[in-house]
């Protein structure tokens, strides 16, 4: 087969099968390398995550539901994102002159110690989102999908994914409020 | 086009960063040489299904041995609360 859907895989995968298991990774280890990257903040711990979810998609690939609520590419940016979080946490302060290069190539340390408080609240927004609004919005802003990819990713038309996309910007913007960011936008 | 002020942050805080193909490629080998790894546990080949499929094959004779009505619901019950009904993982 030219090019099997991660359904397929993940059932060649429960039985065994490498070449499928090394399919996926290559199908979805950029992208997951890159969310990762972008939540941690450090390219080492964003491998680390990655391979550990890998890993366990591995040990628990026969579990998989092909009827399940959620595509396999939602579910996954759904672990890797939580592990990153995790992640951030597990590594409360990153000396200055080690921390990776964000906006600012040369911030001062409250300029720092601001971004990195206010990357922590907004993800912790985000995790408070239902479900379909999280993934939405982690698809949007971190898995580089849009229009049609993304509706397909989702498992929902075009239309009914640009909905979702309002409704979630709408909450995580009511979220952000609550938690002191403004400046996001009309949240009516 | 405005961009939307929420996009413009979200860009802000978490840049963009571009994975080199090295990168994605040093990955894979590490998760494929985790593989062999005897600290990884063993994958359930099959075993997830085994398990609600012999419950339920047992609710069934179980069921069918029943005298009553009741045995048809036992059967039932195995099956409605079997793991292989819709989930993920």
């Amino acid at each position: 087969m030219k090019d099997p859907s991660d359904d397929h895989l993940l059932a060649l995968i429960g039985q065994g099968d490498r070449e499928a298991f090394r399919r996926l990774l290559e199908r979805h280890a950029r992208i997951m390398l890159s969310l990762a990257e972008r939540i941690t903040g450090n390219p080492d711990d964003a491998a680390e995550v990655v391979q550990e979810a890998f890993l366990k998609v591995w040990t628990m690939a026969s579990d998989w539901r092909v009827d399940g609520p959620a595509a396999f590419a939602t579910w996954f940016h759904r672990v890797v994102f939580n592990a990153s979080i995790d992640r951030r946490r597990r590594r409360p302060w990153i000396p200055l002159d080690e921390a990776p290069e964000t906006v600012d190539p040369a911030p001062d340390g409250v300029t720092a110690a601001m971004l990195r408080q206010r990357r922590g609240a907004v993800l912790a927004a985000i995790g408070e989102l239902p479900e379909r609004q999280r993934d939405a919005l982690l698809t949007h802003y971190f898995a580089e999908s849009a229009g049609p990819e993304m509706a397909v990713r989702l498992g929902l038309s075009v239309g009914a994914v640009e909905a979702l996309l309002v409704r979630a910007r709408r909450a995580l913007r009511k979220a952000l409020i609550r938690r002191g960011i403004t400046g996001i936008g009309d949240v009516s | 086009m405005r961009t939307d002020p929420l996009d413009e942050m979200m860009t802000r805080l978490f840049p963009p960063v571009t994975i080199a193909p090295e990168r994605v490629d040093r990955l894979i080998a590490g998760v494929m040489a985790e593989l062999n790894s005897p600290s990884l546990p063993a994958p359930r080949w099959g075993a997830a299904w085994m398990l609600p499929m012999a419950a339920t094959v047992a609710g069934l004779i179980v069921g069918h041995h029943l005298p009553s009505a009741g045995g048809d619901m036992n059967a039932l019950t195995l099956i409605l609360t079997s793991p292989m009904l819709p989930g993920s993982f």
